[in-house]
């Protein structure tokens, strides 16, 4: 039975602080597929580290669970499975490249005899070969992340979690990292990766999902979750109004989705308006990520008691 | 097992970079300087050595206590503030061989240190005695293991509370658990009068290990031979209750929320 790289059922997490409980995940279901490249999108505090803490045994789950290729999150024989970079990774900065992923492959469970060829095949990978023996204090903050990324492929697990790769690093170094990413599907390891880049998950990314106010938004691929969100625009002329549509503002202007788009127009030019211009704007990944968050931030404060 | 001696090995490593350790050179340098200097005020006569012992010995206890106060009630929340647990701990690694092995790495260096101390002293007063006196090491052992207990009670204390909160109780049960019976018989009840204190203090004596079990000074100053099974003991001793602090710390720790 092939089972998913990710799985998680109904995740509850609630942090219980001196102000009282905080509900950091409210019933995560998502399901990542073995070998896919996976967005995992949020603002901060939406619950994403959280839940990736959960799969990692960092944090016990309120309620709910996690599975990592069928084993439950936290147990050795799913942290032998994954990979690991942390949002904010800091290693032991007195040691080299090859003397902290020797470490890592120890800790890993690495069998000794192969323990210098993993290092070997990671640092290659990322491209520090040539700067293995120079002390991890004297690197940049791009080449930090590649020793990172190289650690968390030392043991040569089937799935990579990168808690937002390439946060804070210049466009050079985003690029370089998105290319190791797509290097690894070529070697059929899973990626999840939590970012707030929506350019780099729409470019590399199989599917993506938004997480917002601890629970899952949306998921699918690209295509799926921009698709039916293409907006409408246009410019109207009222001439002779006999009674006014609500979408058309003062001066004119409309914006409808586009399966709307039909219906609005046939509404608009019966009631008196005139079409000056009409334009199709394609929604990406940001438009509906602010869609969304918005649209759940807007019902929240609906529902919240104040 | 292997898992646990390499975070030890990375953890002496890590620690020998700390900043701290300049006290532990400085104390190097005065220990070896320690036997000329008292040799100036000794007027010739020959209990300088003595007086250097007692006196280095103190100071070598004192610094093993600042010591495992400092690194042991640090140690595992400067890992947890500076992220550098997360990919340790996202290895198939026990968070209890984690702490195991953080643990070792603390209690190898603060021996290794007390042990340069000592013989540093030892070097100092055979320049000028030419003799060489090996029982110090004795004293140095018993340091060494009280140090290491009281690094196990503070990483264990660490791991509920804050580092400097952890530090002050781990100093508290030192105080409490190397007070003498004289001391509290002569001092605390018959010349003060603090019946409820003594009480206290004997109440809580039965729960917290007896430092005074490690203290070796007075026997080796005086050149008293001490019974090679007594460090056996002392050893056991001290092993039990670092394995029950650390049973303690692991338990708590294992389902604390990183």
């Amino acid at each position: 039975m092939l089972h998913n790289a990710i799985n998680f059922q109904g995740l509850k997490k609630t942090f219980h602080t001196l102000r009282g409980p905080v509900q950091a995940l409210r019933g995560l279901d998502l399901q990542v597929k073995p070998g896919e490249i996976f967005g995992y999108i949020g603002v901060n505090g939406a619950g994403k580290s959280t839940s990736i803490k959960v799969l990692l045994g960092l944090i016990r789950p309120s309620a709910g669970g996690a599975w990592v290729f069928g084993e439950p999150a936290g147990s050795l024989a799913a942290r032998r499975k994954i990979g690991y970079l942390p949002e904010v990774a800091n290693y032991h900065e007195f040691m080299s490249a090859a003397e902290l992923l020797m470490m890592h492959a120890r800790l890993a469970g690495v069998p000794r005899a192969l323990q210098a060829e993993r290092c070997r095949e990671a640092l290659e990978l990322v491209g520090l070969s040539t700067r293995k023996h120079s002390r991890i204090s004297e690197y940049s903050k791009g080449m930090k992340q590649r020793v990172g990324v190289a650690q968390a492929l030392v043991s040569d697990p089937p799935l990579l979690i990168l808690d937002e790769l390439t946060s804070g690093l210049d466009p050079f170094a985003q690029r370089d990292l998105r290319d190791i990413m797509l290097r690894l599907k070529e070697r059929n390891i899973t990626v999840f990766f939590s970012s707030h880049h929506m350019n780099e998950v729409e470019s590399i990314c199989d599917r993506a999902a938004i997480i917002h106010r601890g629970a899952l938004q949306a998921c699918g691929t690209i295509p799926e979750l921009t698709e039916n969100r293409e907006r409408v625009e246009m410019l109207w002329e009222a001439v002779e109004v006999s009674e006014p549509v609500s979408q058309i503002s003062k001066e004119g202007e409309a914006s409808v989705a586009r399966h709307e788009a039909h219906s609005f127009l046939q509404l608009a030019m019966s009631r008196g308006y005139q079409l000056k211009r009409m334009s199709s704007k394609r929604t990406n990944l940001e438009d509906v990520f602010h869609d969304i968050t918005r649209r759940v931030d807007r019902e929240a404060s609906a529902c919240s008691p104040s | 097992m292997l898992s646990l001696l390499e975070i030890a090995r990375v953890q002496l490593l890590e620690n020998v970079r700390r900043q701290v350790h300049l006290v532990t050179l400085f104390m190097a340098a005065a220990m070896l300087m320690l036997p000329a200097y008292v040799n100036a005020f000794s007027m010739g006569l020959q209990a300088f050595a003595l007086v250097t012992k007692d006196f280095g010995l103190t100071a070598i206890s004192y610094y093993g206590v600042a010591m495992a106060l400092l690194l042991g009630s640090s140690v595992v929340p400067r890992d947890i503030e500076r992220k550098t647990i997360y990919p340790i701990l996202s290895r198939p690694l026990g968070r209890v061989s984690y702490l195991g092995g953080q643990f070792l790495g603390t209690a190898a260096l603060i021996t290794a240190s007390i042990f340069l101390l000592t013989l540093c002293m030892g070097l100092g007063i055979a320049s000028l005695n030419h003799e060489w006196d090996s029982n110090l090491f004795a004293a140095a052992w018993g340091y060494s293991l009280e140090s290491s207990l009281l690094a196990a009670i503070c990483m264990c204390f660490s791991v509920f509370a804050s580092p400097p909160l952890a530090g002050v109780l781990g100093f508290f049960v030192y105080v409490v658990g190397g007070m003498s019976n004289a001391f509290i018989q002569f001092f605390l009840r018959e010349d003060r009068g603090a019946n409820w204190a003594a009480d206290g203090v004997e109440m809580l004596q039965r729960f917290i290990p007896n430092f005074s079990n490690f203290r070796l000074k007075y026997p080796v100053v005086h050149g008293f031979s001490i019974d090679p099974h007594y460090h056996a003991a002392e050893s056991l001793y001290a092993c039990l209750w670092i394995m029950m602090f650390l049973l303690i710390a692991g338990i708590r720790f294992e389902v604390k929320d990183l």
